[in-house]
């Protein structure tokens, strides 16, 4: 009788340690943490956000199985301790083949409506599913890619957790991602401090504080950035975001090896003409510009102070270019930097819930 | 004797009913438009699906205006526009309101300025502003919903900043002041603030049905007028920049002035 109850329990025990655990599709929404001074994000009504969704897509993220020869994942153009970019001139891929475009760093992407530096995705998703096949990026054929991830039995749980059905595609690695890089928002600079002290409105005890260890270089280079016969920064780089969205000649060249937004327009008037970048976090995102032709923000400002080259298509906004640009004295280019730095963010920079969650 | 009596009702009925006014719905435009009516009861119904369009036709004279196209000056000059921005705001008449501020650009919606699911009925006439009223030109550009042309994410370059508030008109180009090929240099008309608010008012308004339930009111901008107005011509060769400051109001006012009195229904 002993024996035959004991076997009993050994059968029931092994029956239930079999047991394939049952994977629920209960999403929970996400609420992504916004500035006050901020606009509302915009979700796109087919890709809610949910946790499980923004976990999966911090994974993919991370993931060198994205590339031809699992060495790159999408976190090694866009590093979370260089703003999200890569600190080179142009990325290399799998390949050995440069780019030729500068890596751009990811922050506020949530708000954008264009993506690269020729805007020729409109949506977050569309752009993620470019660089996957890419053969000078990852180099993965999106098919094999995929079926690396169904190998993976976590993977296949996590994607269910995420869109509550069976099957991996590419158009659900690229929601997920879409929705891990929503949540890459950067809004607490001292820069965002001065934004909100100068529009009344409320600070927290915390930006008080900050408030009060603002030197008055800063707040120079702050009027000097937004002065019409200054520094004349602000036409393009504007609002809590510290961007428009538009495109721009910024009288880089008077020729053009890299057409630019002409690319995808086919429109002469747009030839030259590049996104306008945000300018938070400069001290991570270096080198500058869509070739990145400037390693430091000495040489930027030089630019824009003295050496604006005349094109067809130069925007009408830069109203100094007669004279090369907006002239600036030692000093004020001192001013002007000392500003730019205030917008470095270092909350957004060491957010645990961007790094990477494999290491 | 009962079928005389039955007989004398209904002809008294008859010769009631037909020796009275016909009162009804009058109006062709009503779903409910009764055409045997002779006196509008006040009972017309709408369709609610009804909307109105407000589309803005940018010309140089009698040509339909092209941005980056060269047009040719009463002075002489050859000139291309590269923007052509504003806010209109507060479209109503009497107490309907159709708007709280839109924003026109030519480059990126052509000519559409607003459409609303209104009754284009409503709107015999309409008073509105050019530019954004007080209030709402100092209040916080992120705080506006999301599809407000007000919020920041709408309004883009057409933002200075919470004092100084919002662009009200933005035109640039570039211009070739002395006719060798070359455009010599840009201009940038970029006015706003409080001072330059201008109103705006169309009466007998001859609304277009363009489909089935949408009627279209349709504003042209000539901009050779903008340029070229008796009194208040721009020479592009001197004057070329404002950004309202308090070194240019006068050729803001120029600005403002020309640019409402170009405005005209079509």
């Amino acid at each position: 009788m002993m024996i035959r109850l004991f076997f009993i329990i050994i059968y029931l025990s092994a029956l239930f340690s079999c047991r394939k655990e049952k994977i629920s599709f209960t999403p929970t929404p996400f609420t992504v943490e916004i500035p006050s001074h901020f606009p509302e994000m915009p979700i796109p009504e087919d890709n809610p956000m949910t946790k499980e969704g923004v976990d999966l897509g911090r994974h993919l993220f991370y993931d060198t199985r994205l590339s031809g020869d699992r060495t790159m994942s999408c976190a090694s153009c866009h590093q979370i301790s260089k703003g999200f970019a890569d600190n080179l001139t142009v990325p290399t891929g799998v390949e050995g083949i440069s780019g030729t475009r500068n890596s751009m760093p990811l922050f506020n992407l949530g708000w954008d409506d264009f993506y690269t530096w020729d805007g020729r995705q409109a949506s977050l998703e569309e752009q993620i599913l470019e660089p996957v096949p890419n053969p000078i990026e990852m180099h993965l054929a999106w098919k094999d890619a995929v079926d690396r991830l169904q190998l993976d039995v976590t993977y296949r749980n996590k994607f269910f957790r995420a869109f509550g059905e069976e099957g991996i595609d590419s158009i659900k690695v690229s929601k997920a991602i879409a929705q891990f890089i929503r949540t890459i928002v950067s809004g607490t600079s001292t820069f965002d401090v001065m934004y909100k002290f100068e529009n009344g409105l409320s600070l927290s005890d915390n930006e008080n504080t900050i408030l009060e260890g603002i030197e008055a270089e800063t707040w120079a280079g702050y009027d000097l950035f937004k002065s019409l016969n200054g520094a004349d920064c602000f036409h393009c780089h504007n609002g809590p975001l510290m961007r428009v969205k538009k495109f721009s000649n910024n009288g880089l060249d008077n020729s053009f090896n890299d057409q630019g937004r002409a690319l995808v327009t086919q429109n002469d008037n747009d030839i030259g003409k590049f996104k306008v970048p945000s300018l938070r976090n400069l001290s991570a995102t270096g080198p500058y510009m869509h070739d990145g032709r400037f390693n430091s923000l000495e040489e930027v400002i030089e630019h824009y102070s003295t050496g604006i080259q005349q094109s067809e298509t130069l925007d009408p906004l830069i109203e100094f270019s007669s004279q090369g640009g907006v002239q600036l004295d030692e000093l004020e280019k001192e001013w002007l930097k000392t500003f730019l730095l205030s917008l470095n963010d270092t909350i957004y920079i060491n957010n645990p819930k961007f790094r990477d969650p494999f290491n | 004797m009962y079928m005389i009596r039955i007989a004398f009702c209904l002809i008294c009925l008859n010769i009631l009913l037909l020796s009275c006014k016909k009162r009804g719905c009058t109006d062709i435009n009503a779903e409910n438009y009764n055409a045997d009516a002779t006196h509008n009861d006040g009972s017309c119904l709408y369709d609610s699906d009804d909307s109105i369009k407000i589309n803005i036709i940018p010309t140089f004279n009698d040509l339909e205006l092209a941005l980056d196209s060269v047009y040719n000056t009463t002075e002489g000059y050859k000139v291309k526009f590269t923007t052509l921005s504003f806010y209109v705001s507060r479209l109503a008449h009497q107490n309907d309101t159709i708007n709280s501020s839109s924003l026109y650009d030519f480059r990126d919606n052509g000519n559409h300025l607003l459409a609303a699911e209104l009754d284009y009925n409503s709107f015999p006439s309409l008073q509105g502003l050019i530019g954004v009223d007080s209030i709402n030109n100092h209040s916080d550009p992120s705080a506006f919903d999301n599809d407000n042309d007000l919020n920041i994410e709408n309004a883009g370059t057409m933002h200075w900043g919470w004092s100084t508030g919002y662009i009200f008109i933005k035109i640039e180009g570039k211009v070739d002041t002395l006719s060798n090929g070359i455009f010599d240099h840009n201009f940038s008309f970029h006015a706003g603030t409080d001072a330059f608010l201008r109103q705006l008012s169309f009466d007998n308004i001859e609304w277009v049905q363009t489909a089935e339930n949408i009627h279209t009111f349709t504003l042209s901008l000539n901009m050779s007028d903008f340029l070229s107005s008796d009194a208040n011509t721009i020479d592009l060769k001197d004057e070329f920049i404002t950004h309202s400051s308090s070194g240019q109001l006068a050729l803001t006012e120029k600005v403002v002035e020309n640019f409402v009195n170009a405005l005209s229904p079509q």
